[in-house]
């Protein structure tokens, strides 16, 4: 590649190795070397009734998630979280693409102004604005549910009925995930020439047929990535429920699974909060997470062209 | 397209006015939405009452009390301090361990070079819920629990995917002949990239320092199971511990919400540009 570099000393085959080496070192220590244990974890029994004692086990942690005692559990967990990811990125996917279309309008002089009030929620820390939409929530005191009763509605138990707490956490999420998909929306319309329309509406196409056949197939494959690695993040998001709901409510007391919790807050209660710490299936279940996450991203990857990047 | 007859004409612009009129109604009622929530909150930070229930939309008198509470009664200015320390500190190792791997994942060709590529990216993905029992594990028998080098270390260490992945795309849009005529002169390897490929992606390591910045200040989960101890809590997890008695005291937790997120919500601002091109850029097929 470089004129100079094929007059490089012998051994300078190394050298790139030398570049690489504080950022290999640091992934080895805090990325392989956990995943190696995690990996490990899973096949023993390390709780925190065994810290000492522990041993291996085999498949038996999968085995009761899948097939054993943690089974209807992990199903009704596995199946909120697959629906929560599917509603989560559709939802902010379809907001933000209209909004972004509504946006895309050179004769709304003011537009800048709406872009810029409607990315607050996106510049502002989201763990802090979780927490206070819990307060906004709030089913007694909240004030989202004294404006309701002001209007002549009843009060909505937002986050003490199991279905109000699905649904207020798929509204924060919204209220959070929006702005991105918005932005980038807007990113791939204006990627589009205005050639293309100039020459569709000289051939007299309407304005449904242009966004039929020019606006749709081109963001459609623009955004089809977007969608996939949306998917992927909020099947393993933690925030908005840990924060808003922690979980719950819980309809079964001997259940550690309340109605909201996704994979990723299930697997970190099962290792820090609850009674036997079972740091070992907690770990197992991190492995299922990831071996579905993985392949989305392979799919993902593929999709996006970075594995065409690559071969260049 | 000025063509057909003035009737024709009149008809579309009025069309077209109805259409952005509707338009500006729905961004509007967008607007107040998402606003909405934000207000609330920054009003019950300037609000005489402390409890939730006595909050309001628009205040009855203001006040600043919550805010000199804030400092006098709770530990908020330690937990912004924390944050400080966690967010600049993992931000600059993250940059440190990285410029250099995403230099030469840009500009050589090495064995394991695409492979290596393809598992930054398949890495970056790894859901730190995923191995967070391991790393408690390991900082628990490095005796790094509850320490702030033991945070900094994961932050660092678990984003250098992600950094690496976001300079490597800005090395390769340097062009090359600025390099390849310092070698004429006679530069080495590490002199062309010290003095000359350095200085010029210096906008986007700040703007990957930004970005470690606001990612890592919104970590709730990593900082929850590295850090036990009351004092060590950064604004995330301090912010939580408000949470227990809610509406008791929601108006200095108001406060702490505004003062928490200011910073963060100006570099957004200010970076807007770079911080958007960036994140989209990775998401969009170019």
């Amino acid at each position: 590649m470089f004129t100079a570099s094929r007059r490089r000393p012998i051994g300078a085959k190394l050298y790139p190795y030398l570049y690489l080496l504080p950022g290999l070192t640091a992934m080895v220590v805090t990325t392989f070397i956990p995943a190696v244990v995690s990996i490990i974890l899973a096949f023993t029994n390390y709780s925190v009734l065994h810290l000492q004692d522990w041993k291996f086990i085999g498949l038996r942690n999968f085995e009761k998630i899948i097939l054993g005692s943690k089974r209807s559990e992990f199903i009704g967990v596995f199946t909120w979280t697959v629906t929560w990811a599917v509603l989560a990125t559709l939802l902010a996917f379809l907001t933000g693409l209209g909004l972004a279309l509504l946006l895309n309008n050179r004769k709304l002089r003011e537009r800048n102004l709406y872009r810029t009030i409607l990315i607050l929620p996106w510049a502002m820390p989201s763990t802090i604005t979780i927490l206070a939409w819990a307060g906004l929530l709030s089913t007694s005191f909240g004030p989202i549910n004294r404006t309701l009763i002001q209007l002549g509605f009843k009060a909505v138990p937002w986050l003490s009925n199991p279905f109000w707490a699905k649904v207020s956490c798929m509204i924060v999420n919204l209220w959070i995930g929006f702005p991105f998909m918005m932005v980038a929306c807007l990113g791939a319309l204006q990627s589009i020439p205005d050639e293309l329309y100039e020459v569709a509406k000289m051939d007299g196409a309407g304005s449904w047929q242009l966004f039929r056949h020019i606006t749709f197939p081109l963001l459609r494959d623009a955004t089809l990535p977007l969608l996939i690695s949306g998917f992927a993040f909020q099947f393993t998001n933690f925030g908005v429920i840990y924060l808003l709901t922690g979980g719950g409510p819980y309809t079964n007391p001997a259940s550690l699974a309340g109605a909201t919790d996704l994979l990723a807050t299930y697997m970190y209660k099962m290792a820090f909060s609850s009674n036997d710490r079972d740091y070992a299936l907690a770990a197992a279940n991190g492995m299922l997470i990831f071996l579905i996450v993985g392949s989305l991203t392979v799919v993902n990857s593929w999709l996006t062209g970075a594995f065409r990047e690559v071969e260049r | 397209m000025n063509q057909g007859t003035p009737v024709q004409r009149k008809r579309i612009r009025w069309r077209e006015l109805v259409g952005i009129s509707l338009s500006r109604l729905v961004l509007v009622v967008v607007c107040l939405l998402t606003i909405f929530p934000l207000l609330w909150v920054l009003t019950s930070s300037f609000n005489i009452g402390t409890s939730l229930y006595s909050s309001t939309l628009i205040p009855r008198k203001l006040t600043m009390a919550h805010y000199i509470n804030l400092f006098r009664k709770t530990s908020f200015a330690i937990w912004m301090k924390n944050s400080a320390i966690a967010c600049i500190g993992g931000s600059m190792l993250a940059l440190s361990l990285t410029v250099t791997m995403a230099y030469a994942f840009s500009r050589f060709h090495f064995w394991g070079r695409r492979y290596g590529l393809l598992a930054l990216i398949l890495i970056q993905m790894l859901p730190s819920a995923a191995i967070i029992v391991a790393i408690f594990r390991i900082l628990q028998a490095l005796h790094l629990l509850n320490t702030f080098l033991g945070l900094i270390l994961v932050y660092g260490g678990t984003t250098i995917p992600f950094n690496a992945w976001l300079m490597r795309g800005y090395f390769d849009s340097i062009p090359r002949e600025l390099e390849e005529s310092a070698y004429i002169d006679g530069a080495t390897q590490w002199q062309a990239f010290v003095r000359i490929a350095l200085p010029l992606a210096m906008p986007m390591v700040a703007v990957t320092f930004m970005f470690n910045l606001i990612s890592f200040y919104n970590d709730y989960i990593l900082a929850s199971i590295v850090l036990t101890g009351k004092q060590n809590y950064t604004v995330a997890l301090g912010l939580r511990s408000f949470q227990a008695p809610y509406a008791a005291n929601w108006s200095l937790f108001a406060a702490a919400s505004i003062l928490g997120s200011i910073p963060i919500a100006l570099i957004f601002y200010s970076l807007q540009r770079f911080l958007v091109e960036g994140l989209t850029k990775g998401a969009l097929k170019g």
